[in-house]
């Protein structure tokens, strides 16, 4: 859903990676525990204002097809419910998942993220490896997209199209990653067994707890509200 | 140094649990909104399969289920910790059973036995944590429900599989894979 620029000076990509994680994890869990629209609302609204505040730029044709989805997903609901409130849960819960840790993963540098889970002494090769899945999700979803186009300018037909069209190009597509990536990672002297050590670790500042405590009151209200009813 | 598994497939195992990120992301939010019971499983099963089996056929090691889908995992525990708990006991009752039953992942017959373990699992597995973890929000179907669903699993979870082996065997004959191990 989250695809285009995110300039690398923006507040949220400066912040501490395990506090932007921990915030769109806490966020992601309370949207699927919250019932209350205007409660999903304010999560969603939340990170919209992240959008603005860090001068993202959305490609149209991804902002296109988030819409689409969600207003797919809600007449979906509102047809099987027959209640626009249910239909709006559904949808700005969806939103609020499907923005919440591609926001993160967009404003996160896998290297830094490397550097803040070092601190916890876990093995290098997990490390890399969670690096590795966290850095190739959008990179492979773009590859699954650009497929899916070339099969479109090819004509080709819908029955087959997710198995010989889009299914055995990106096994070949992850098998030519997986290639490249284990030789450079070896060219550079890696073992997955050796300690690791790390020259810059990322440390807490002042914005991250305006950041965790902006994240943490908008919680409370949007959790206060869906407990004990919103005024009006 | 040398640790159990090589960086080849340390990385080759996290780049098809981002494949299998991709497929559900595309596959799942499209199933759930309908609530029917394993329905998102059932429609995500043959391409997770299809990635799996490709990984069994080169990894083939015991663990080399679990360390795919432990990745995938702790991946999704940032989506939702139900969603983690899930895939992880379903990753650790398959591995569990495939290494008592065929000692690895050497066989084709081990690989897909693996992987429907899998997907069967973590179907009932997830009905079990939605239940502890969200009651206000969890399915609770009758009993046939349950076993149509998993019946659809299996089905489906076979035709991914089949396609994974046969895919297996064109990539490997093209020379990018190497199923004969590290």
């Amino acid at each position: 859903m989250l695809s285009g620029g995110l300039p690398a000076t923006s507040f949220l990509y400066r912040l501490h990676p395990l506090v932007k994680v921990g915030v769109a994890s806490l966020f992601t869990v309370a949207a699927l525990m919250l019932g209350d629209p205007r409660s999903l609302g304010l999560l969603l609204f939340f990170f919209l204002a992240l959008f603005v505040t860090s001068r993202y730029r959305p490609r149209g044709r991804s902002l296109l097809g988030g819409a689409l989805l969600l207003a797919l997903v809600g007449l979906g609901n509102y047809f099987a419910s027959r209640d626009g409130g249910e239909a709006a849960k559904y949808s700005l819960r969806l939103a609020v998942v499907l923005l919440g840790v591609p926001v993160c993963a967009a404003a996160t540098p896998p290297q830094q993220l490397a550097r803040a889970l070092a601190r916890w002494r876990l093995p290098p090769a997990l490390v890399v490896s969670l690096l590795l899945v966290w850095r190739f999700f959008p990179v492979l979803k773009e590859e699954v997209r650009e497929i899916r186009e070339a099969n479109r300018l090819r004509g080709s037909g819908r029955r087959q199209e997710w198995y010989r069209g889009v299914l055995v190009p990106l096994a070949f597509v992850v098998l030519e990653y997986a290639e490249r990536l284990s030789l450079a990672l070896e060219l550079r002297a890696f073992d997955p067994a050796a300690p690791r050590t790390w020259y810059l670790l990322p440390r807490l500042s002042w914005q991250d707890g305006l950041f965790a405590g902006a994240a943490a009151a908008v919680l409370l209200a949007a959790g206060v509200g869906d407990h004990c009813g919103w005024p009006g | 140094m040398r640790g159990y598994f090589s960086t080849r497939e340390y990385v080759l195992a996290a780049l098809l649990a981002g494949a299998l990120l991709v497929t559900a992301s595309v596959i799942i939010p499209l199933t759930l909104p309908l609530r029917i019971p394993g329905l998102a499983n059932a429609a995500n099963a043959p391409l997770a399969s299809f990635f799996l089996v490709i990984g069994l056929a080169r990894l083939r090691k015991p663990g080399s289920l679990l360390l795919i889908l432990g990745l995938y995992a702790l991946t999704c525990l940032l989506i939702h910790p139900v969603i983690f708990s899930f895939i992880l006991t379903g990753a650790l009752v398959a591995e569990g059973v495939s290494w008592l039953l065929f000692r690895g992942f050497a066989t084709p017959r081990a690989q897909v036995a693996g992987v429907l373990l899998y997907e069967m699992t973590s179907f009932p597995a997830a009905m079990l944590f939605s239940l502890w973890l969200l009651p206000a929000r969890a399915l609770k179907p009758a009993w046939y429900v349950f076993l149509a669903a998993e019946a659809a699993i299996v089905v489906t979870t076979l035709a991914g599989c089949l396609a994974g082996l046969k895919v297996a065997r064109e990539l490997a004959q093209a020379g990018k894979l190497n199923l004969e191990g590290s």
